[in-house]
């Protein structure tokens, strides 16, 4: 089974931070757009410092997502597999009947953590 | 609380029998409620903590957490199965009897009703009954491979159960064969899974069917690398055939196959007993065991 | 360069704000509300599922007998192949697992008469009312209140043939197609709000558009439900199903996987090179070409033995010529 891995908090600040700087740069282009409307200005596309920060957002996108995603799992079948244990040949958890020693061993022991 | 809720979705998922486990686990996290922050899984938590108390004799643990169970959900079919495997530990058969028929009554396909009915039959020590039951259930769920297994056990178990002798010889031909008939249907079912080829070698060997037992060893091996009781096998099945006289059989595996193979086997076990922490001493032990198979 | 700037230079109009308060917003809220509705309506329609059927069961699982057997029969030795084969060949033919033995063919006019298949039409046709009434009406009220301007500019350019769906409504010539009418917006909804509603109402919400095109394709058929019912609407009969079904299970042949498991597994722990699979292949292909041809001694002989070494030397040989013949065979 796949063990959870502890959560990478550096993972989720990148995340953040990542769609902080998209959320900004989006505003950014909002506010440039409507700037230039209103000045009646050329398009000449967007300035430097917004594309620079959409694309470092990007960046921490990827890097915040690798590194909060879980760990691959091997393609194989057979790796798998190997991982299933014998018991599970003899557990059939719909048949389970009581009448074993499992009741009477067990009654007087208390099951401590 | 977190490690354990997650021991028991393993627990849960790779179907293990480990009551003793799940009570240990699951006690403290009924009694301090603290199993309700699990949302969707608590209702899982509650059968499965109750199941397992059942087992374990914890009666009162597996009443509360039928209670919370028929509180949440009351009338549900899957809640009164609960109730009747609750008398059945509790030794009521006739009561849970009831129940399971209310059940069936009510909707005649419910499988877990009539799985139990099964292993109430048997609790009730009437085998045959309980065979025959199952033998019907899986007429009408072809695709249950739980059931073909239960079925395997049955009869195996038949076979330990038979005291007189001539019936032993009729037992071995017969039941070995409808064992064998069970698991080859569990194959089919699920063929990428090696558990079952294993059962069904060694059904097969005990059979005396050596050839055809040899071929399923390899084929555990084959489908999970270094499987120490697959390869136990394959030696055992060697050494048979190759002291017994050479089989004219044409789809008979060859000498040489049979040497190659034993080898393999032979240094297979060598590896894996060698990587292990053990003494040198063990390891030399086992070594030399192994090579004089 | 010239048509460049042209294209580029964008049609900057100023829409009155009121547009977006009352127009854009509103009809979002309105369709999410519909949908939330209509999701609960249908649960409501459909009320508790149907009790299953025993013996229906066991005729689909009969069914899947067949079908397992000639999927994985591969993993079992022959002996137990033959045998099943012969025994569900045998069960098909005689009908053990059909619900109804006696039942034969329904004679075509009594098939309104038959409850199942009346109730799988009452379902079919509610799915579809529960789906196309609400998209009429809201068509309909989106045309009658909010027509004859543009709403939104759409963030993409779109071709000239697009302007007459788009722009229904607003008939100039010059205007982008990126700017379009209300309908456009609705149909936009349409499609983008299925995530939402996956939000709000889990993933099996009954407000799917994709079930909606679906529905409005198949109109009239209450077959999705029914298992009996086959893709024309007709209770299918079962028995010509199992029959079909034994044909398939008996043209399968048996061939046993387990056949060269000792040199497979030799090969995966690397003790004999991976050629011998392929040479083994090759000796088998060849002894049953030859074999389905009745051709020379030699190359059935090569088909006889099993043994790796012998076949790797015989095969070499035989395969050349035996592709010979059988390529002259084909030709």
């Amino acid at each position: 089974m796949a063990v959870q891995q502890a959560p990478s908090y550096l993972g989720r600040l990148a995340c953040v931070l990542g769609f902080l700087f998209l959320f900004h740069s989006g505003y950014s282009t909002f506010e440039h757009l409507s700037y230039l409307k209103a000045v009646d200005g050329h398009e000449s596309g967007l300035p430097l410092d917004i594309t620079i920060e959409l694309i470092m957002s990007v960046a921490l996108f990827g890097l915040g997502i690798v590194m909060v995603a879980d760990d691959f799992k091997e393609i194989l079948m057979e790796t798998e597999m190997a991982k299933q244990s014998i018991e599970s040949l003899d557990a059939r958890p719909s048949f389970y009947a009581f009448d074993h020693r499992g009741r009477a061993v067990f009654r007087n022991v208390v099951l401590k953590n | 609380m977190v490690n354990a809720a997650k021991v028991l979705q393993d627990l849960r998922a790779s179907a293990e029998r480990k009551p003793d486990v799940v009570v240990r686990l699951g006690k403290p996290l009924v009694e301090s409620g603290a199993v309700k922050k699990l949302d969707a899984d608590a209702w899982l938590v509650y059968e499965q903590v109750a199941i397992a108390a059942l087992e374990v004799g914890d009666d009162t643990l597996a009443h509360r957490c039928i209670e919370a169970l028929e509180a949440k959900f009351p009338g549900s079919a899957r809640v009164r199965r609960l109730q009747g495997m609750q008398l059945e530990a509790v030794g009521r058969l006739e009561d849970a009897g009831e129940i399971y028929k209310a059940i069936l009554r009510e909707d005649e396909t419910n499988v877990l009703a009539a799985k139990r009915q099964v292993m109430l039959l048997r609790t009730m020590g009437l085998p045959a009954e309980a065979i025959g039951a199952l033998v019907k259930y899986l007429d009408i769920n072809y695709t249950d491979f739980e059931g073909w297994l239960q079925l395997a056990d049955f009869y195996l178990e038949e076979l330990m159960n038979t005291f007189v002798f001539l019936d032993q010889l009729l037992a071995a031909f017969l039941r070995y064969a409808q064992a064998a008939f069970c698991m080859e249907e569990v194959i089919m079912l699920q063929p990428q899974n090696h558990v079952f080829h294993l059962k069904y070698a060694e059904i097969l060997y005990s059979q005396d069917s050596i050839g055809l037992a040899l071929k399923q060893f390899c084929r555990v091996v084959e489908l999970c690398k270094d499987h120490v009781r697959g390869l136990y096998g394959i030696k055992l099945c060697t050494s048979r055939l190759l002291k017994a006289a050479p089989s004219r059989n044409p789809a008979a595996t060859s000498q040489e196959d049979l040497k190659a193979i034993d080898l393999l086997a032979t240094e297979r076990l060598l590896a894996v007993y060698g990587s292990g922490n053990a003494a040198a001493s063990v390891k030399t032990t086992s070594a030399k065991w192994i090579e004089s198979a | 360069m010239g048509a460049w700037t042209v294209i580029q230079e964008r049609q900057a109009m100023l829409l009155d704000p009121a547009i977006r308060d009352w127009v854009l917003l509103p009809i979002m809220v309105v369709m999410i509300l519909v949908g939330v509705v209509r999701h609960h309506i249908t649960v409501l329609l459909n009320g508790t599922p149907k009790k299953a059927d025993l013996k229906s069961a066991r005729e689909t699982k009969g069914l899947q007998r067949g079908a397992v057997l000639r999927a994985y029969g591969s993993h079992l030795p022959e002996h137990a192949f033959e045998a099943r084969k012969a025994y569900i060949t045998d069960a098909f033919e005689k009908g053990t697992y059909l619900k109804d033995p006696k039942g034969g063919n329904k004679p075509k006019g009594n098939v309104m008469q038959d409850p199942a298949y009346v109730e799988g039409m009452m379902d079919g046709m509610k799915k579809n009312m529960m789906n196309i009434v609400p998209q009429t009406v809201i068509m309909g009220w989106i045309n009658f209140f909010f027509s004859g301007f543009v709403l939104i500019k759409l963030p993409f350019p779109l071709t000239i043939r697009f302007k007459s769906m788009l722009q229904r409504g607003i008939e100039t010539q010059d205007m982008d197609v990126t700017w379009v009418s209300s309908l456009s917006w609705y149909f936009l909804n349409l499609f983008g709000l299925q995530s939402v509603f996956t939000l709000l109402l889990g993933s099996g919400h009954a407000a799917d558009a994709m079930r909606d095109m679906q529905a409005m394709s198949t109109m009239g058929m209450g077959a999705a439900t029914n298992p009996q019912m086959g893709p024309t609407g007709q209770p299918q009969d079962m028995h010509k199903i199992f029959l079909s079904e034994k044909e398939n299970i008996e043209l399968t042949e048996h061939e046993w996987g387990l056949e060269n498991v000792e040199i497979r597994l030799l090969v995966k722990y690397g003790k004999l090179p991976r050629s011998i699979l392929e040479d083994q292949k090759k000796a088998k292909a060849v002894g049953n070409a030859s074999s389905s041809s009745s051709s020379s001694a030699a190359s059935s002989h090569v088909a006889s033995s099993t043994s790796p070494s012998q076949a790797t030397m015989a095969a070499a040989a035989a395969a050349a010529s035996a592709s010979k013949k059988k390529g002259r065979r084909q030709a």
